[in-house]
């Protein structure tokens, strides 16, 4: 299942492509994105907001438009990482090239690395969440919210890429060095941890050398800063992983690691908040590696919802004449666990691939996209699935020490509630559907795949549960206030005929002349 | 399963200098007759035939059976004996992966309850008489099981040990190539070793020490190739120890208060009934391992 990675260069390369179409989806796998400020036939600059994020809410954000041109559709289209029949509303943009162009983006000249912050850290939350900075390392985590507690002992700045092929914080650190020393000096000042410490893949010796250089030229305030190299040891890229690597802590898996005091940012993420702090430019482009049989591999910096149909196309990977019986196409977006394959000539659908394709583009947490073609021999056939032989294997691997084949035992007929709360027990929450179990198992089941799908019924369940239960509550409120009024219409109408069988006359009189004065008023109010 | 087998072959070799080429023949006739077997029920499953038999599975389960069997034991009843084990524990229960009990130890205990006066027929070959070197005196030439602990002549202790040592020496070879977990055969010895040490301590003339009893019968069989047997036993870390420990303990109590020979099958066998209870109450707390 291990691909060989292509050398990539450490420059960063960008991609001629003349991009005509950019695809936006809204919904995000954390962030939600508040609501759109345009509509269809509008038209849209580059570094546009097409969305307001809510102000007090840490998980929304704005997202903007890279291009220049205007809106051609707001539609559902399905989302890069999942099935092609989950389908989000989503913002499609088209190029258009104006004259009369405003920049209305000042870039402000590039600041020395020492400055002082003069903003508190709530008016930091709202500038991140205004550039629509998410976690840049692959999960997406809004990255506001990890500005709410600043009393910080360890900050963490995360470039171990653990997966293979993905090689973007190794670019990324040897050509923007000073723009990420001046991101962790911005991040200095507003948690003030007693260290930092940037953990690095024990492969990125250029790197190293790159940030150390940077460091040595401005030693003033960055005193207790650490480079560390890290075993390339798959997952240590896991935020709570490093952690321990690091600090030797173990953080209890249901908490998030800041109720330690520990906070893990991604370096990608660290860089795009520099340039939302100082030179006010919003997420819109991000680099992606791009590896396998192509031409020309690398690290492109990409406008972010690029379609990947453009991509193939700039690198002349041929959809259609795949199907031979010789070769197989195979295209994989993220890295060699954790990635999806977007597009596998060996299935037999391949018009609803070749549609998906174009109307996907990348995300904010795409990392790489791997494109290979493989000659069809024995070895690299389709695997079957065979049943479970319970050899224990993919409990060695597991990272976080749980027992994939029972796991996989329960979960088998999730209906059942007990079934559940033996998944509960057995802590699948805490699965981070890491791949490692696949990759060990004699009978090639699809782990992981399974453990997300199980996961996500259980959320749904208990949502309904949730929701039984609310109705429940609301119904049972419903009753009692319908039996109040029951009761207090039974007492009056009792008071009522008690006092009329006193003087019954008198009702009748005043009946009367509540009915005479209404025909009065209905007059007055016909006549007027 | 290849490593398994590569690790059975010293066992067997020591086996078959002392018991004779009976042992051989055995096993080839169980192997035989699982691989038909299996091969008809895969077939009546319709599953994959070739992927079910090359996992050898079944070729080890065969020779395990075969190796509990006296020699020259019959062909027929051992082939009714493979039935049992491949048809009914495995098959019958769901397969490979889906069955409760180990189903060696269900062909050797229907074979044992079937024809139990064939068991008392070990005849040792004769290559004991190189061992007069050590100056033993041999009184007779036939004895009841290797499964039965040999109280009566103290001479025939050496055949078991050595062939204990033998197996232990595959048990050894398969702990390092780490196929095996360190819990499940070390907690049945250890299981077997305190409850003989208790025994021994309250009446020591009339057992043997502890660690005599390790090497007796088909201990060290046991502990490495019949307890460690991945789909029967528990698979949670606390609970392979709970259950390797307890196979020990009733094992020893059967050797000693039970009529039977060798404990090992009942013992494994009822630990079989509780491992899924096991499995549920010993569930590991979730944490990043390092």
């Amino acid at each position: 299942m291990v691909q060989t990675m292509s050398k990539t260069s450490p420059k960063i390369c960008y991609l001629d492509l003349n991009i005509d179409r950019i695809i936006l989806p809204l919904d995000h796998n954390y962030a939600s994105t508040g609501d759109l400020l345009i509509k269809i036939g509008d038209s849209v600059y580059k570094n546009q907001a097409l969305t307001k994020s809510i102000k007090n809410d840490n998980y929304s954000i704005s997202i903007h438009s890279p291009i220049d041109g205007y809106i051609s559709n707001i539609d559902y289209y399905p989302v890069l990482n999942q099935s092609s029949e989950y389908k989000t509303l989503a913002v499609e943009i088209q190029k258009a090239i104006k004259d009369n162009l405003i920049e209305k983006i000042e870039k402000s000249a590039p600041v020395p690395l020492i400055e002082t912050l003069d903003m508190s850290h709530q008016q930091l939350q709202e500038k991140i969440k205004q550039a629509g900075i998410i976690g840049l390392g692959g999960a997406g985590f809004p990255s506001a919210q990890k500005l709410v507690n600043t009393k910080i002992d360890k900050l963490i700045i995360n470039a171990v890429e653990c997966e293979a092929p993905i090689d973007v914080d190794n670019c990324l650190i040897q050509n923007k060095a000073e723009e990420i020393i001046s991101g962790i000096i911005l991040l200095k000042q507003i948690y003030s941890p007693n260290d930092i410490t940037i953990a690095l893949k024990s492969n990125m010796l250029a790197a190293k050398q790159s940030l150390e250089s940077v460091i040595n030229k401005s030693s003033k305030s960055i005193d207790n800063l650490t480079i560390k190299l890290i075993n390339n040891q798959y997952p240590s890229g896991y935020s709570k992983s490093l952690i321990k690597i690091i600090t030797n802590k173990n953080i209890n898996l249901k908490q998030h690691s800041s109720e330690e005091n520990i906070i893990c940012l991604n370096i990608g993420t660290v860089f795009a908040i520099q340039q939302a702090v100082y030179f006010h430019q919003p997420l819109i482009e991000r680099l992606v590696t791009i590896t396998g049989d192509i031409s020309q591999p690398g690290n492109y910096l990409l406008p972010i919802g690029t379609p990947i149909i453009s991509i193939l196309k700039y690198f002349n990977v041929k959809l259609e004449q795949v199907k031979t019986k010789l070769h197989s196409l195979s295209i994989r977006v993220g890295g060699d666990f954790m990635g999806v394959t977007i597009f596998d000539s060996q299935k037999n659908n391949s018009l609803e691939q070749y549609y998906y394709l174009n109307k996907v583009g990348i995300e904010k947490t795409t990392q790489a996209i791997h494109i290979s073609y493989k000659i069809n021999t024995v070895k690299n056939h389709v695997k079957p699935i065979y049943n479970c032989i319970r050899c224990g294997l993919c409990d060695q691997i597991c990272p976080i020490n749980l027992l994939p084949q029972q796991l996989y035992w329960h979960s088998s007929n999730i209906e059942d509630h007990n079934k559940q709360d033996l998944l509960q027990q057995h802590n699948i929450a805490n699965c981070i559907e890491c791949g490692l179990c696949d990759s060990v198992c004699p009978s090639n089941i699809p782990l992981a795949a399974k453990f997300k799908f199980t996961k996500s019924k259980i959320k749904l369940n208990s949502n309904h549960a949730n929701r039984a239960r609310l109705a429940e509550a609301r119904n049972q409120l419903q009753n009692q206030r319908t039996a109040i009024k029951e009761q207090e219409k039974y007492t009056t109408s009792a008071k009522i005929i008690k006092s009329s069988k006193k003087n019954k006359k008198d009702l009748l009189a005043s009946a009367l002349k509540r009915a005479q004065t209404k025909k009065i008023n209905t007059n007055q109010k016909s006549d007027a | 399963m290849l490593l398994v087998i590569v690790a059975c072959l010293p066992g067997i070799m020591v086996s078959c200098y002392f018991y004779g080429l009976g042992i051989i023949i055995n096993i080839m006739i169980s192997v035989t007759a699982s691989l038909a077997i299996e091969s008809l029920c895969l077939k009546l499953r319709h599953k994959n035939v070739l992927h079910g038999l090359t996992d050898l599975s079944a070729i080890v389960s065969a020779i395990l059976l075969a190796l509990c069997l006296p020699p020259y034991f019959g062909l027929s009843k051992i082939i009714i004996g493979a039935v049992f084990a491949i048809v009914v524990a495995k098959h019958l229960y769901g397969g490979l992966g889906h069955n409760i009990f180990n189903p060696a130890m269900v062909g050797y205990l229907v074979l044992l309850v079937a024809f139990p006066q064939d068991f008392s027929n070990w005849q040792l070959s004769e290559n004991i008489n190189n061992f007069t070197l050590l100056d033993l005196n041999i009184d007779a030439l036939s004895q009841a099981t290797p499964l039965d602990p040999i109280y009566s002549a103290n001479n025939n202790i050496i055949i078991t040990y050595i062939i204990n040592i033998s197996w232990l020496l595959g048990g050894i070879y398969l702990l390092s190539r780490k196929f095996i977990p360190i819990a499940l055969p070390a907690g049945f010895l250890a299981g077997i070793f305190v409850a003989s040490s208790l025994a021994y301590i309250v009446n020591s003339d009339l057992l043997y020490n502890p660690v005599q009893h390790l090497f007796l019968g088909s201990t060290m069989m046991a502990a490495f190739f019949i307890i460690t047997d991945p789909v029967t036993a528990s698979t949670t870390r606390k609970g392979r120890w709970l259950y390797s420990i307890s196979a020990g303990l009733i094992c020893f109590i059967i050797r000693e208060f039970g009529g039977y020979p060798d404990g090992v099958g009942f013992a494994v066998l009822f630990m079989n009934f509780l491992s899924p209870l096991i499995n549920k109450i010993t569930i590991d707390k979730a944490y990043v391992k390092n």
